[in-house]
């Protein structure tokens, strides 16, 4: 059962289309930042700044600091498999599959499927994009000002350490700050996967649970940054190098309370009675 | 004799003495005129170099900008901005436009107490400003204050 689902989950277009949409996102983050070789310096002078473009900083630039990525995460996360309660029922599947397997089984299956398929989705893409940036832009960061009054040049990112959540790995271990992140959009598409697969199931109609979590991250986000607590932000949790006064407790705990409900509420609200009806 | 001695001693003592003090004055005048000099090439660099403009402006919010002053470049090469304070613990991204907003330098990540330096294509004598803009994700409208420069103080 569980290899079925993991088969309809990440053979399917919806999984194609949530990875193409994240690559995209990120080469127009990417974009944003520019080419390996700054053309906004003089070429007699590109010896004196060799790291004013470099990966880590690209990698940051195109996963977050250039925008759009961060917006569609939610979409991307529930796109492959978390309205599947609803696609099974309408197209006459989950009559199929009951008949050969018990409910609990299958809707145990389908939680862990769509949960790896919505972490994967979010995460594979920067994986691989990290891989591409380290082949054409050099690993190395500008140095930190002797004083104050010197001020950073040739640096793109002036920070001796990154904002938030464990930012300060940024400069002594920028390849595990960058996994770090990485690992973060795998678990942050997996709890916001299972948060669609717990609307999908009261929910039926397809489009309306795939923009629902979408809608709920917005609205979150909007209100949280208005009344002044952005760092509990949805959005600054997927990101956390976006905001300065992120930290691990307002990234976990979130997330982990995120997951919780979302786990609940798929083993809570998925009744046979509701899926099948 | 003695008395004779004594008062071309006295004469020579006179003399030296009128000596040391033109000397001194001497001295005296040329330490104020290499002061003066220090001072002219000292104030003439800082001049050329550029001066800080202030600026205090406030940025729309979803990736919106909003751009400083105009001034006219004096030199080729670095630009400057000093952040002094931005809003809420926000990052804005900061850059130099010429008049008709031709990007001519990279995008710098900026926050509270921040002196940037930035590599550009302005020439001297174009008129340029800096654009602040904000993250794509800042839903809030974000003041930022600060000095910059279209030169390199």
């Amino acid at each position: 059962m569980l290899k079925e689902e993991f088969r309809r989950a990440f053979f399917s277009w919806a999984f194609v289309l949530a990875l193409v949409i994240t690559s995209v996102c990120f080469a127009i983050g990417l974009k944003d930042y520019g080419p390996p070789v700054s053309p906004f310096i003089r070429p007699e002078e590109r010896y004196l700044y060799p790291f004013e473009q470099n990966a880590f900083d690209a990698f940051l630039w195109a996963m977050g600091l250039g925008g759009s990525f961060v917006i569609f995460a939610p979409l991307i996360a529930v796109l492959p498999f978390a309205a599947s309660f609803i696609t099974d029922r309408s197209s006459g599947y989950i009559t199929f599959i009951l008949s050969r397997t018990s409910f609990r089984r299958y809707r145990t299956s389908k939680y862990v499927a769509n949960l790896l398929a919505g972490g994967v989705s979010t995460s594979l893409p920067l994986l691989v994009g990290y891989g591409i940036i380290n082949i054409f832009y050099k690993r190395g960061l500008p140095p930190i000002p002797v004083s104050p009054s010197e001020g950073w040049v040739g640096a793109r990112l002036p920070w001796v350490n990154a904002n938030g959540t464990f930012g300060y790995l940024y400069r002594t271990k920028p390849d595990l700050y960058i996994f770090f992140l990485i690992g973060l959009a795998f678990l942050w598409g997996a709890a916001w996967a299972t948060a669609g697969l717990a609307t999908s199931s009261f929910i039926h109609n397809k489009y309306r649970a795939l923009v629902a979590p979408f809608l709920l991250y917005v609205v979150v986000d909007f209100f949280l940054q208005n009344i002044g607590k952005p760092e509990w932000s949805p959005l600054f949790n997927f990101a956390p190098v976006l905001y300065k006064t992120t930290s691990p407790v307002t990234t976990f705990t979130e997330l982990g309370a995120l997951f919780l409900l979302s786990t609940l509420g798929v083993f809570a609200l998925a009744k046979k009675k509701h899926v099948y009806e | 004799m003695a008395r004779g001695s004594l008062g071309i001693g006295g004469k020579f003592r006179e003399q030296g003495q009128k000596e040391a003090e033109v000397k001194k004055n001497v001295m005296s005048l040329l330490a104020v005129v290499l002061i003066c000099f220090l001072a002219v090439i000292i104030t003439g660099k800082a001049l050329a170099a550029g001066t800080w403009s202030y600026y205090d402006l406030t940025v729309p919010p979803l990736g919106a900008t909003m751009i400083t002053n105009n001034l006219q470049k004096a030199y080729n090469g670095l630009c400057a901005v000093d952040s002094r304070s931005i809003g809420a613990d926000y990052d804005l991204n900061v850059y130099l436009e010429l008049l008709d907003n031709t990007v001519v330098s990279d995008k710098r990540v900026i926050n509270d107490n921040t002196l940037v330096r930035i590599n550009n294509w302005a020439s001297a004598g174009q008129t340029v400003h800096m654009t602040f803009e904000s993250g794509w994700s800042d839903h809030v409208h974000i003041e930022a204050i600060g000095y910059w420069s279209p030169d390199n103080p």
